[in-house]
Formats: C-alpha cells, structure tokens, sequence
C-alpha cells in the first residue's frame, strides 16, 4: 500500500481506494487497533492471562479490583495447590509460618512448597478483581474473549455461506427459486431473531457449538436479503451478458463474475451481523444456554455478578465483563461503519 | 398468510425436535410406563409425524396452542392476558424512541460535523452495540439500586414510575438505529434542490426541515422503526425478565428456564405472528407517508 509503487493511477483497485477512505475514518482505525489486539489476546491467553481462570480460591470471593495477598504455593501427591496468606509471621531455613484467611496459625515445611521465583511467598494481584468463586476476573475476561470471538466468527462465517448461497440462486434464477427462498427467508426474519436463536439452541442442546449453529441459523437472512438484491442488480450489466454471449456456464458467471462484484454490501451487513452475534452469544450465556461452566464466558459473567448487584459487595463482576461486551461489539460496528463509508463514494467528507 | 403458514410449520419442527419426552415433563420422570403411554395418546405423541403436524396447523389456527407442561393451564389464554402489559411497554418504548431518534437524528443532520453531532453519533452507535441485558442491568444499578429514582421491579399499576426504567432500557436501541437513519436520509434530502426553492422563496429554517425536508426523509426512517420493531420485541424478553415486568416476555424466559415448552411455542409463536402482522402495517402506512408508494 505505497504511494510510490511502479503502479499507475489506473492500475489501483476498488479495495485500494476503500482502504485509503478507511484509513481516513479514525475511529474505525482505532477500533481495527482494538480488535486486532484483542484478536491476539484471546489466541495468546495461556500465556498473558495471569492466572487459570478456572482456579476458585474460596479465600478470596468477591474481591474489589487491585486486591492483594501474599500466597504459597504446595504440592499435595503431584498437584500444586495455591495457599492464600493473610499474614506472615515467621520464615526460617525449615519452615514457613503463616495465619490463613481463617485466622488459623498454620506451618508448612519448605520441602513440600513449590518456589515462586526467588522466593516460596509471592504476591498475588487481581489487577481486576475476583468473582464469588475467588476466580480472577481478568483472566477469565481474556479466556471469555476467545469465545465472544470465536463463536461471532464462526457463526458469521456459516451465515454468510448460507446467506451468499441462497440469495446468489434466489437473485440469479429468478422465478420459483426466488420464491421460494425469499418465503424461506421472510418465514426466519418474521421471528424474533433473539428467540429464535434461544429454540435452536434448546433444541441442539447447551453448549459451545450449539451456540454458533444457532447464531448462524438464523444471521443469515439479511445477508441473503443484501445478496439477492446485488445480484438482481448485477445480472442485468453489461459485463455480465457478455460472458454469457461468451458462451460461460451459469456457475462460472455467478462465481467469477457477479458474486466479487456484489461483495461490498456483503461485508457491511456481514459485520453488523458479526456485532449482533456477539449479543446474541453474551445473551445465550447470560441465559446459560451457551458455553457450560466453568468455561469462562462473558454473557454468564454478566449473569453471576447479576445476583450481587443489588446488594452492592462486588461491581467489578458486572461492570468489567459488560464493558467487555459493550467494548467489543462496539468497535465492530465502528469498523462496519467505517467499511461502509470506505465503499461508499458518495459519502464524501 | 403464506409467512403465517411457514412460521407455524418452523415452529412445529422446532418443537418436534425438542429433546425430551413431554408426556414424561408432565407427570414426572418417576411415572410409571401406563399413564405415560395414556398421555401421550391424549396429546397424540404417538401419531406419525405428519398427522401431529396437520393438527398442529389446525389447532393453531384455531388459536389452541395446547397446555402449559408445569401449571396446565391453557397457552393460548395465559398469552393474551399477558399481552396487554407488553404492548404498553412496547408501545412507549417504541413511541419514545421514534420521537427522540427523529428529535436527535434531525438535529444532527441540521448541525452535521459539529460537536453535537459526534456526540449523537456515538451515542447512537453505543445504544447500537450495548446488549439490552447489559443495558438494563446497569440502569437497575445506576437509578434503581444507587440513585433510586426510579422502582427497579414491577407493573404499571404500582405507577407511572415502574414504566421508566424498563421502557427506556428497550427504547435506546431502537431510538439510536433510527437517530442514524434519520441523520443520513436527512442529510441526503437537505441536498436536494427543491429544499434550495423553500429557503428562496423565504420560508422560515424552521418550516423548511419540518415540512419540506423531513416529511421526504421519514421513509426510510420508518422502515428503521419496524425493523427495530423486531428487535423490541426481542428485547422485551430480557428487559421484562430483568425488571420482573408481568407480560409475555417473563412469561417466555420463566418457560424457558423451566423447559415448558407448549409456553415457549406459544409465545414464539405469538410474537412472530405479531411481528407479520407490524410489518403488513407499516407496509400499508407508507402508502400515507409516501405519495410515490401507490397500494396493490
């Protein structure tokens, strides 16, 4: 994407013009920044989040953000088991001697404590909190991001095949195709597309793939919708009744030629359908219909700290995960809107 | 009808597929082999398939959606004597976020690239991207539980206050998307040159956007509105199970947590049908909003 490449004016395509209008809209830039780094957070989770999401340490439910502690760490018959440390009383060559959360005294010999680093006590911080189950928020915010993102891509991935299909026939064949399909469409967009996501996923059972499944089951009518009417568009130019004279089969004509020249649409819809999956997939965890516990999902996140909201204790268990969803599908939509005014030339500034 | 037709038979296929025995969610896991065979011959389970379905399509058109599982009481009956509360609730929230995104979508466009402007953009675009669970559960925090201005559960009859919230919660979504249409279809139509004409012969700013430009750009402003009528009346499923508001949107979540599924047919069933009947509606409206569109 260089200015002084040997390329000429006319050699430039379509995409390189949307992509210099996109780099201009700055908050759709920043918002690629945002998901290109939370792409990556969630691929690389095992190694930045700072501890196992799963882990409960009943010492510490419901700590407020920036919580404390020292800790030491045990092996019981090959496992490591975490020891919270409320305060230190003595650390001689032999033995460590501590009081627990409980107020109790205890004393462990060394040869059965796992180093930290230098040294056997180590400080634990919840950068973010902790749940009722003493989980640390913010792991389980970047392990929730793999499925937010995860189940969004997949699930838009199998509604835009459905949805380019089925409105690539319906706008190509005309006639009965047409009918037909756009009843089918009509039929799935009449129901409330929340609802309709609840039953499939009912029906398939709970789950992680039930959830996608369900998602783009039902995403794809829009883009059909869009699809259709590109094609209907695109069928009749000049381009196109020429590979027809051309002697190119239907197949050829629809792949080659019509289906790269309606994309554009596509894509925009396709990233507000992307935003709305997200929703739906926080909505279907926030309901527990979509990934089981203990995996950590943002939606069911919402849904514990739910029941701690109206007696106040701990408001980072609704907030953070609810600012991860409302963040995430926020630079979504910003990049769709940018996508939109990149293809958009009639929208100049 | 065609639609209806089809939304019936998605609704059965769906329910068909169910896992789980419903004569066995009637009378209890532990029931023994005889009345279960004796209720599902009374709830003809044990016909083929086909045959379920045509009495199916025949009961649902007679509005006879069957028992609920858990209370046995008639689907049909308990929708409608909830569907009052969710209309009120839907219907104001739906007024209100037609009068304030047209309100805020206008003046955007009026003023575009001001500071106002980015500001309703934004704001729009977070009433867009904020899931309507989130939403409501951060406002029963905010006023309900913090400020509390405003009663966090129950039913319009305690008061007007107990509309506040729940409403609110379900108009912002749709009250951004039209904010945003409003805007772009405002701002195509002050272009144009008849809107040149009104300001020359020296119409007042005011009658010029009022009545030259935003009765041309309302169009597509109400397609926005019926559309994000679909969205409402999803919505309303959360937002009546949040705020604990009586109408079919409790009842549906209530039968989904419990798994009774004649309710959660009956009342997907009933907001779809709902929604076919909006669309024709708002179909019929345009031919008084538009004069280009002409009724077959």
């Amino acid at each position: 994407m260089n200015m002084n490449t040997a390329n000429t004016e006319k050699g430039k395509s379509l995409w390189y013009y949307s992509y210099r209008r996109f780099r201009r809209h700055k908050l759709a830039t920043g918002a690629s920044v945002f998901m290109f780094v939370l792409i990556i957070v969630s691929l690389l989770a095992p190694l930045i989040s700072p501890y196992n999401p799963d882990r409960q340490l009943l010492e510490f439910t419901s700590k407020p953000s920036m919580f404390e502690s020292l800790a030491i760490t045990k092996t019981e018959s090959g496992n490591e088991k975490v020891l919270p440390v409320k305060k230190l009383i003595k650390e001689d060559s032999e033995n460590i001697t501590y009081i627990d959360y409980t107020d109790k005294e205890k004393t462990e010999s060394k040869q059965d404590l796992v180093k930290h680093g230098a040294d056997f006590v180590y400080k634990m911080k919840f950068l973010l909190g902790t749940d009722k189950f003493g989980r640390d928020i913010l792991s389980r915010l970047i392990y929730g991001a793999r499925i937010s993102l995860s189940v969004g891509l997949i699930s838009q991935s199998i509604a835009l095949l459905i949805g380019i299909l089925l409105g690539s026939l319906a706008g190509y064949y005309r006639g009965i195709t047409d009918r037909v399909i756009m009843w089918l469409v009509n039929v799935v967009w009449a129901f409330p597309s929340i609802l309709l996501v609840i039953a499939i996923s009912i029906v398939l059972g709970k789950g992680y793939w039930q959830a996608f499944v369900a998602i783009g089951l039902t995403g794809w009518v829009d883009i059909a919708r869009v699809m259709r009417g590109q094609i209907i568009s695109i069928r009749e130019t000049e381009y196109v009744e020429a590979a027809r004279a051309a002697g190119y089969g239907n197949a050829r004509i629809i792949m080659k030629h019509v289906i790269p020249n309606s994309l554009s649409p596509v894509i925009i819809t396709s990233t507000v359908g992307l935003a709305n999956a997200i929703i739906f997939e926080s909505s279907l965890s926030f309901l527990g219909l979509g990934v089981q516990p203990p995996t950590a999902s943002w939606g069911q996140m919402v849904f514990d700290g739910y029941k701690f909201l109206i007696t106040g204790t701990n408001f980072g268990m609704v907030l953070y995960p609810s600012l991860a969803i409302l963040l995430t599908v926020f630079a979504v939509n910003l990049i769709g809107d940018g996508i939109r005014d990149a293809f958009d030339p009639k929208l100049k500034r | 009808m065609l639609i209806i037709f089809g939304v019936l038979s998605v609704s059965f296929i769906l329910t068909y597929m169910l896992p789980g025995d419903p004569a066995k969610m009637m009378l209890g896991q532990r029931a023994d082999e005889e009345s279960v065979q004796a209720v599902r011959n009374e709830l003809g389970l044990n016909k083929p398939v086909y045959e379920q379905y045509v009495n199916f399509i025949v009961k649902a058109c007679r509005f006879d959606l069957g028992k609920s599982y858990l209370t046995n009481r008639d689907v049909a009956k308990t929708i409608l004597e909830k569907f009052p509360s969710t209309a009120i609730l839907s219907i104001t929230a739906i007024l209100f976020a037609a009068f304030a995104g047209v309100l805020i979508g206008v003046i955007s466009a009026v003023k575009p690239y001001t500071f106002y402007d980015y500001i309703s953009i934004i704001v729009a675009l977070i009433g867009i991207s904020i899931p309507q669970f989130v939403l409501a559960l951060l406002m029963v925090y905010v006023f309900g539980a913090e400020l509390k201005w405003f009663p966090i559960s129950g039913y319009i009859d305690g008061g007007w206050q107990y509309i506040v919230l729940p409403a609110f919660a379900l108009a912002l979504r749709p009250m951004a998307i039209t904010a945003r249409i409003t805007r772009t279809s405002m701002l195509e139509v002050l272009n144009m040159d008849y809107i040149k004409t009104a300001r020359a012969k020296g119409l007042t700013e005011f009658k010029v956007i009022m009545k030259h430009a935003l009765r041309n750009a309302l169009n597509p402003t109400v397609t926005a509105l019926s559309s994000s009528f679909a969205a409402t009346l999803g919505g309303v499923f959360f937002i009546e199970y949040i705020f604990n508001w009586p109408g079919i949107g409790s009842l549906a979540m209530d039968s989904i947590m419990k798994l009774d599924f004649p309710m959660i047919q009956g009342s997907i069933l009933f907001s779809a049908i709902v929604f076919v009947v909006i669309n024709f509606l708002v179909d019929v409206s345009y031919a008084y909003l538009d004069p280009k569109v002409k009724l077959s």
